[in-house]
């Protein structure tokens, strides 16, 4: 594995909210670029809360993130916003992450910023919207939509990696597929990295190429995709 | 039950409008002046001219009323805009910040709180200053506290919010996301504050006033009005029976308004 | 304990002021003894038939049909109950789970007490049934659960625990309105194990009401597929899987297959509201749609063993 192909590194990750019970022990690994990297593992196995301290959401007790070589933890005022722009997370309720007197259009222009050249419709059609979608409000758009309008969000800053916390646990399996289906186009099209985290077996099967398994904040084994859908196919 | 406090909100919004409309628009087409003296025409009842009289010095009293309505709500128009203004910088300091700079200023809150009003209110007027603006002034500035613990409170869970961490994720800077996202938010809970503010305002200023404390004479306001009233001999009914009335409708209708709005707020919690 | 047995016929509710049909013309029987499904998106109706079934819609809807309540030879129709005799039936013949219980459970009063308010007899009785119920429900340690707030609960603790409430008074019939959701694997095979226990041991009849293909896979005996507000098929789970009619639970099917998602791409069907239909609700995404389907509903074509809404099997 060559260090150029990685983008994302986390090295002894502990977080927690007391030093004595950390929620997170330990955790190291790699994120090759192009890659998708699952973590699985159930609830309350610490996995949130991984993707929080990657996020800049909570400060660990200790340990890194490097994104392309840089301790992005260390970083503070504007170099900060501008790398936050670069790890983009995708969240389970997209109701919940989108403004509910915002319309679309607002959104993702707030979104892509200064960088313009790049319209809103062009977001909104990466994800399978169309120009109608702009002026609508959330409440007006079904759930599987909406997830759409945040994935078009989160690829307005031009990111290196997504976070994708349990991206369609809310979703029934219909819209869970379709969603799949645009994550990994978008992947291969824009030669984008995934971090995935989530207790869904159908979504760590189809979408990733790598899985960590988490257990009570560690990590317990590591194995291709192949090999875990082997071990759990079963259980789906 | 829901349709009874819709009404009520929307009875006080319009008498409210009525009111402000007589305060502020009437005065452009009755152009009586509210502080010109006619002593040789003073405590006469109700007539063409003076459609509602005319007090001790022979002033025409629809005039002074008008004037007066309009100085009370001015003066808390205002007081309680500042009393707004501070208590949403207090309570986005508060809840933004973390540790020490967000407990100071709750624990000023709380001291602030505990002083008796009342006493702080005659201490201000009685011995600090006249000005009537001074005064509200620096009453506004005791009176910001609910404002700021409500405003910290929602301010405190939106930050753990989803849409919150996806703002910030997006890397956009804090003007724009206080300004821009979590003020729209936030829009319900600023109108009530308000709301109350002003309802709670214009008693103060009717009661100051009619102690002596607050607009002087020959300034007047609905407050000046009624203390007058008191020293009218008796006969004049006109005085205090107008005065009355409309400061009787006037509070009743920001009554109403201010427990619409607090109750239409508590259904959306509800629900 | 007496076999209920549940069915409905031609069941339509419709959302009054802007007349939108939540159900229509929905007719189907839930088997004794096993798990009936009922497979759908979100949206497509299948909580309102959940709903229904214990006469828990709100107002302003209008409903049509018939919900029968049948035991031996006698029926009830639940749509003509008044309140006195649905209070009867709630919880004590036929009880329901819903999607999010921690939502639905008072917050105030322990797991145990809430329990315990739901049997009979002296205290020392009630601690008993109490704690046999959390045991019937594969708590391990019932008395942890018995003593733990409902919002100290997680997700798949909670879920048993609304079933430990809901079977407290031996109902015939469960309804069960998405139990899975939030759910990880193996508190979902737990889960349909307790079912299995309760089916085996007390004959229980369980309505399941799902968008969860795995699960409905894993435990049910009889499928049905609704899509906005229509009942497309029906059959026994194994025909369904193994081969589905309507040109929907295809879809539906194979995208349950990893292999075939694999190489399948995004062929996935997408409503195409450019396509005006009057008929068939689903004609707008069908790729064997005919010219007929977009003028007429296509009636129920049934067979000894399954049902399907669709013109392409009129021939039967």
């Amino acid at each position: 594995m060559s260090r150029d192909n990685i983008i994302l590194e986390v090295k002894h990750l502990t977080v927690g909210y007391s030093q004595k019970k950390p929620v997170v022990k330990d955790v190291s690994f790699l994120l090759k670029k192009g890659e998708c990297l699952a973590i699985f593992g159930k609830l309350g196995s610490g996995k949130t809360t991984i993707a929080m301290a990657i996020l800049g959401f909570i400060a660990p007790i200790y340990g890194m993130v490097l994104l392309n070589s840089i301790n992005i933890l260390k970083i503070r005022g504007r170099k900060r916003r501008e790398i936050r722009r670069r790890i983009q997370p995708i969240f389970q309720d997209p109701f919940l992450s989108l403004h509910p007197m915002k319309r679309i259009k607002t959104v993702l222009e707030d979104s892509i910023g200064r960088e313009s050249g790049k319209s809103v419709k062009r977001y909104l059609n990466m994800v399978g919207l169309d120009a109608s979608y702009m002026d609508r409000l959330p409440s007006q758009l079904s759930g599987g939509e909406l997830q759409r309008v945040c994935i078009a969000k989160a690829l307005c800053t031009n990111p290196e990696v997504l976070i994708l916390d349990e991206p369609f646990t809310a979703q029934d399996h219909v819209t869970k597929v379709k969603l799949a289906v645009l994550l990994r186009d978008l992947k291969n099209k824009y030669n984008l990295s995934y971090l995935l985290i989530t207790h869904d077996i159908f979504t760590v099967s189809f979408l990733s190429d790598r899985v960590l398994l988490l257990d009570q904040g560690k990590i317990t084994e590591t194995m291709t995709a192949g090999e875990f859908r082997e071990k759990y196919i079963a259980e789906l | 039950m829901k349709i009874r406090k819709i009404e009520n909100l929307r009875f006080g919004l319009a008498v409210l409008v009525l009111i402000v409309v007589f305060a502020f628009v009437l005065p452009v087409f009755y152009r009586v002046s509210p502080y010109e003296q006619d002593l040789s025409n003073p405590l006469s009842a109700p007539s063409i001219d003076h459609p509602m009289g005319t007090d001790m010095y022979g002033r025409d009293l629809m005039a002074r009323i008008m004037k007066g309505t309009a100085n009370t709500l001015m003066v808390s128009f205002l007081a309680s805009l500042v009393s707004l203004i501070i208590g949403i910088i207090a309570g986005v300091i508060s809840g933004f910040s973390r540790g020490i700079i967000s407990e100071l200023v709750m624990r000023l809150a709380d001291v602030l709180l505990g002083f008796p009003k009342l006493v702080m209110i005659l201490l201000i007027s009685g011995i600090l200053s006249r000005d009537i603006f001074v005064s509200f002034f620096l009453l506004a500035c005791l009176s910001w506290m609910e404002t700021a613990r409500i405003i910290r409170g929602e301010i405190k869970v939106i930050k753990e919010s989803l849409l919150y961490k996806s703002l910030v994720a997006a890397g956009l800077s804090f003007p724009k996301v206080l300004l821009g996202y979590i003020f729209p938010l936030l829009r319900g809970k600023f109108l009530v504050s308000f709301t109350l503010s002003f309802a709670s305002f214009i008693l103060i200023e009717i009661s100051l006033s009619f102690l002596g404390l607050g607009y002087a004479s020959p300034e007047p306001s609905l407050g000046t009005l009624l203390r007058q009233a008191r020293y009218d001999p008796a006969g004049s009914y006109w005085i205090v029976i107008f005065t009355g009335l409309v400061i009787i409708i006037l509070v009743s209708a920001v009554n109403f308004i201010a427990d619409g709005i607090k109750d239409s707020l508590e259904e959306n919690v509800s629900r | 304990m007496p076999n209920y047995k549940l069915e409905l016929k031609n069941l339509t509710v419709t959302a009054l002021p802007a007349k939108k049909i939540l159900v229509k013309n929905v007719s189907l029987g839930v088997a004794e003894e096993g798990v009936t499904a009922i497979l759908g998106q979100s949206g497509s109706g299948k909580t309102t038939i959940c709903l229904s079934v214990l006469g828990l819609l709100p107002q302003g809807l209008d409903i049509t049909g018939e919900i029968l309540l049948r035991r031996g030879k006698s029926s009830l129709d639940i749509l003509r109950m008044k309140e006195g005799e649905l209070h009867e039936l709630r919880g004590k013949k036929v009880a329901i789970t819903f999607q999010e219980p921690r939502r639905y459970m008072n917050p105030i009063i322990k797991c145990g007490e809430q329990l315990m308010d739901l049997v009979d007899g002296s205290r020392k009785e009630k601690l008993q049934k109490a704690i046999e119920l959390l045991e019937t429900v594969r708590f391990e340690r019932p008395m942890v659960i018995f003593n733990k707030y409902p919002f100290e609960l997680s997700g798949g603790q909670a879920q048993k625990f609304s079933l430990a409430l809901a079977l407290s008074k031996k109902p015939a019939i469960l309804l069960a309105d998405e139990p899975t959701t939030g759910l990880d694997y193996e508190s979902k095979k737990e889960l349909a194990m307790i079912y299995n226990d309760q089916i085996e041991k007390n004959g229980l009849s369980i309505f399941l009401v799902t968008h969860d293909v795995y699960f409905a896979h894993r435990i049910a005996d009889f499928v049905g597929v609704i899509f906005n507000g229509y009942l497309l098929e029906f059959g026994s789970k194994k025909e369904i899987f193994s081969d589905p009619f309507h040109p929907y639970t295809k879809q539906l099917i194979e995208a349950t297959s990893l292999d075939r998602l694999f190489s399948m791409g995004n062929e996935l069907w997408d409503y195409n509201f450019s396509l005006r239909s009057d008929g068939c609700i689903f004609s707008r995404s069908c790729k064997y749609s005919m010219p007929e389907c977009f003028k007429n509903e296509p009636p129920e074509y049934r067979t000894e063993e399954r049902m399907v809404r669709c013109f392409l099997f009129s021939r039967g």
